[in-house]
């Protein structure tokens, strides 16, 4: 301990000179702060007490903030700082690991986010701030100076932070980790402070169940899309039809085998017009001669090419399912009942068209679905992407306030 | 395993076995614009296929 600044008149004395006066500090502008000077607790477990305060303000855009750090002191671990901001608590000691110094130039030079490593953690670049000393109370090891300025580069890992903080004398390296409510005790700290925001250093409360509903959740996931996929591939068992239809023979009505009642049945429809839409008719009686339904789909397909290359739309391809209640020999009848060009004045050399003339028909008995297990996919995902999104958001929260732009962001 | 996740487990492989077994049956599949009036009368036929 070099200097003991008197909190009764602020004045800054040299301890190891006769306690002559070096400096005097206001004391009216005394920082509200509830770690009193003397207060003792434990910190890790390691007992400490607080000896002196400091007040820091930056000024940045005409804007400026204020902070307290408190030194601390423990008979067996040295001096460290206790900080308090907007109620969430840190604590910093001295960094004496092997480890890069991060310095301005290389901030300013850098194109992608600076990083370092030190004991087997990736610190990344955070922000650069220059405060001053605005208040000064209590013993430290060092002279505080009234608006001595302090620049410091901070690194963020993902459980501390790495302060590379430069004065016109030294430079030193600090070690800031976040102290949870059981992390520290005693100081007469008042319960009732509630800390607000997320602060950058704040690991996220996961809940105990967190990891295994993200794990049960992603693998149920693709468990049902894996189920989809083999449902989409199960395309049940062909009729035995004719495959192949001229439009010469519309109406045209086919006999065919229904094994499978309850058992989705799906009539799939080829058309193989060009630049042409095509209403094609479909009537389906059951075994009894009763019609089931009366329906039709639209297959139309338009092709050609223009200052952006080659271009398509629509598909000569359509299909209707339905779920045939009994056993039986069913009858589709088809029929082509209007058809058209979609723009009978173009150039048709350009854009050859024309309308159907074969319509192929494919019936197939015992079709699956993958429909519902895709929905029960999205749910699963869900329920295994919300820890993630949470965990995606409070990582962006601790990282808001750092000054770094990447050069794709501006 | 706490309770929380064999409930969760148990659920979840309900869910899969159900889900798997109506869309091996073909639901999800069926077209949606289909005559279904025709088909409701036609079952009973208590309108003499009347309908259309």
């Amino acid at each position: 301990m070099t200097t003991h600044i008197c909190c009764y008149c602020g004045t800054a004395l040299d301890a190891l000179d006769s306690y002559k006066t070096l400096v005097k500090f206001n004391i009216l502008n005394r920082p509200e702060t509830p770690l009193k000077i003397g207060a003792a607790g434990q910190i890790f477990g390691v007992d400490y007490t607080v000896i002196g305060l400091l007040e820091h303000e930056e000024v940045w855009q005409g804007r400026s903030w204020k902070w307290v750090d408190h030194q601390v002191f423990s008979a067996t671990h040295g001096y460290a700082w206790l900080t308090l901001e907007e109620g969430h608590l840190t604590f910093s000691r001295r960094y004496r690991k092997p480890v890069d110094w991060l310095s301005k130039t290389v901030v300013n030079r850098a194109e992608t986010r600076p990083s370092l490593r030190s004991e087997g953690e990736r610190f990344k670049y955070y922000d650069t701030s220059t405060s001053s000393v605005t208040y000064a109370e209590g013993e430290f090891t060092w002279a505080p100076r009234k608006g001595a300025k302090t620049t410091t580069i901070t690194a963020m890992s993902d459980n501390a932070m790495l302060g590379f903080s430069t004065t016109n004398r030294e430079r030193e390296i600090y070690h800031t980790v976040y102290l949870e409510p059981q992390e520290i005790t005693g100081f007469d700290l008042p319960g009732a402070v509630k800390p607000s925001g997320i602060h950058a250093l704040k690991k996220m409360k996961a809940g105990v169940n967190a990891g295994f509903l993200m794990r049960a959740g992603l693998g149920s996931m693709v468990i049902c899309l894996v189920l989809a996929m083999a449902m989409f591939v199960q395309n049940g068992k062909l009729a035995d039809t004719r495959l192949r239809y001229s439009v010469a023979e519309l109406p045209v009505t086919i006999a065919f085998e229904v094994t499978k009642p309850g058992r989705l049945t799906r009539i799939d429809l080829q058309g193989n017009g060009r630049n042409s839409w095509n209403y094609l008719a479909v009537e389906l009686e059951d075994p009894e001669g009763e019609v089931l339904f009366e329906s039709g789909r639209t297959v139309e397909y338009y092709s050609g090419r223009d200052k952006d290359g080659n271009w398509s739309e629509g598909s000569n391809n359509a299909s209707l399912a339905f779920f045939p209640p009994v056993t039986g020999t069913y009858s589709v009848t088809l029929d082509l009942e209007e058809s058209g060009f979609w723009a009978p004045n173009v150039n048709r050399g350009s854009s050859p068209q024309h309308q159907i003339t074969q319509v192929g028909l494919q019936i197939r008995n015992g079709v699956s679905s993958g429909f519902w297990l895709i929905l029960l996919a999205l749910g699963f995902g869900c329920i295994g992407g919300l820890p993630l999104l949470r965990r995606y958001l409070h990582n962006k929260a601790r990282w808001r306030d750092s000054d770094w732009v990447d050069e794709d962001d501006d | 395993m706490n309770l929380f996740r064999l409930i969760f487990v148990l659920l979840s492989a309900t869910a899969i076995a159900g889900t798997t077994y109506v869309a091996y049956l073909g639901h999800g599949g069926e077209s949606r614009d289909l005559d279904r009036s025709i088909r409701a009368v036609s079952a009973g036929r208590g309108l003499n296929g009347s309908i259309k």
